[in-house]
């Protein structure tokens, strides 16, 4: 019996919580995609893996090392 | 009609709904969108640094806000704090439980954390005044396996479980502040927003939910696919939903792909996706185009994990094979 309940408590949660998101407010995809490929062009050339630095100020590239007689 | 009989009816229809609300915001795709740009360069990222110590599979690695330092957990029983530039182990911390699935580095540096199959989350201090790391707090009260963790401060995180449940825990304390409930399904995954206001938890049971982490409320669920075993804050799995429109905008699939993706992570602008698959290999994706645009081979088994560094500068992929990549 208290089972069924349980399910049935589940059950009217599953409810509220779809009525909330029933309601929330959307945009319309060309708005949203617009908004995504602005961010990405703005944001290209400092983005490292898309507009690779040079070498002289790439952390994990070999630096030369020079070694001085004492 | 039981009462049960008419929840399920007024569900069904609440489900159609939202698909007609979203159906409604589709006045054009992605796809279309973009035609009008050009496919990303080939991207050729080499191995700069290979990070040698684990003596197992490692299952999980995170970048220091820093981008210089990064954790990683391995079935060996050990955390350790790389320095990715030097390659020097800066910590190697012994960990009760081998048995370790997440792991992951405060925003401040001062604290890391890990969980697994013993169900806890446990936070080390890396600033004790001794120099020791010492296990600061166990956070237990999930009834299943700690999947992932994420700090928000120093003085809180959020675990997904095994339990079907996330939870914001109080770290001073080890008391859990919110419990996230809804998935249907084991949690595998979280990942936080930029602003630390939301987080987006995946699950077995096939969706994404987004929670606001103040009001501790479910705002959107996304589903539709197998499993969901690894989520990032603006992609799923290897689809794109967009938040605001709330709704699936691509799919980044390719006929020669036959393995499943096991961890995925963006580049700073958004512009490539990285997925680390079960093939060895990492792909990676133009995001707004959906095409592959360059491969990272060098591991010798499944990449289990992945990662971008803070500012860009370099992706971390993380093992089977117990080796850790930095590549750029």
């Amino acid at each position: 019996m208290s089972n069924n309940m349980a399910k049935i408590a589940d059950a009217r949660k599953t409810v509220e919580q779809l009525k909330l998101e029933v309601n929330i407010e959307r945009m319309m995809v060309s708005k949203a995609a617009a908004d995504l490929m602005a961010y990405c062009e703005t944001h290209a050339k400092d983005d490292p893996l898309v507009t690779p630095v040079p070498s002289s100020e790439n952390p994990f590239r070999e630096k030369k090392l020079f070694c001085e007689i004492l | 009609m039981g009462e049960m009989e008419q929840l399920r009816k007024e569900a069904d229809n609440l489900k159609d709904q939202i698909t007609a609300a979203r159906k409604a915001m589709q006045d054009t795709t992605l796809q279309e969108a973009a035609a009008s740009i050009n496919v990303v360069g080939r991207v050729q990222l080499k191995t700069r640094k290979t990070l040698r110590g684990h003596l197992a599979k490692i299952y999980a690695m995170h970048w220091s806000t820093d981008s210089k330092l990064c954790v990683s957990a391995s079935q060996d029983g050990k955390l350790i704090v790389w320095d990715s530039i030097t390659t020097n182990k800066v910590n190697a911390i012994p960990l009760k439980s081998s048995w370790v699935m997440t792991c992951a580095y405060a925003p401040s540096g001062n604290l890391v954390a890990c969980g697994g199959l013993d169900n806890m989350c446990s936070i080390y201090n890396l600033k004790g005044k001794d120099g020791n790391v010492k296990v600061m707090r166990e956070l237990a009260a999930h009834t299943g396996y700690l999947s992932c963790c994420r700090f928000l401060s120093d003085s809180e995180i959020i675990t997904s479980s095994g339990d079907c449940t996330c939870v914001l825990w109080d770290i001073e304390t080890g008391t859990q502040k919110t419990i996230f409930a809804g998935h249907q399904g084991d949690c595998m995954s979280l990942a936080v927003s930029p602003d630390f206001k939301f987080f987006i938890s995946g699950a077995c049971d096939f969706t994404a939910k987004l929670w606001d982490i103040r009001e501790g409320t479910c705002r959107q669920t996304f589903g539709g696919h197998e499993n969901l075993s690894r989520i990032n804050y603006i992609l799923d799995l290897c689809k794109l939903y967009d938040l605001r429109a709330d709704q699936e905008l691509i799919t980044y699939q390719d006929s020669s792909i036959m393995c499943g993706v096991t961890s995925l992570a963006p580049s700073l602008s958004g512009r490539l996706l990285l997925a680390g698959y079960d093939d060895f290999n990492v792909n990676i994706w133009d995001t707004l185009k959906a095409e592959r645009v360059g491969v990272l081979a060098g591991h010798d088994n499944r990449v289990s994990c992945i990662g971008v560094s803070s500012d860009g500068m370099a992706c971390c992929t993380g093992s089977w094979d117990s080796f850790l990549k930095i590549w750029n």
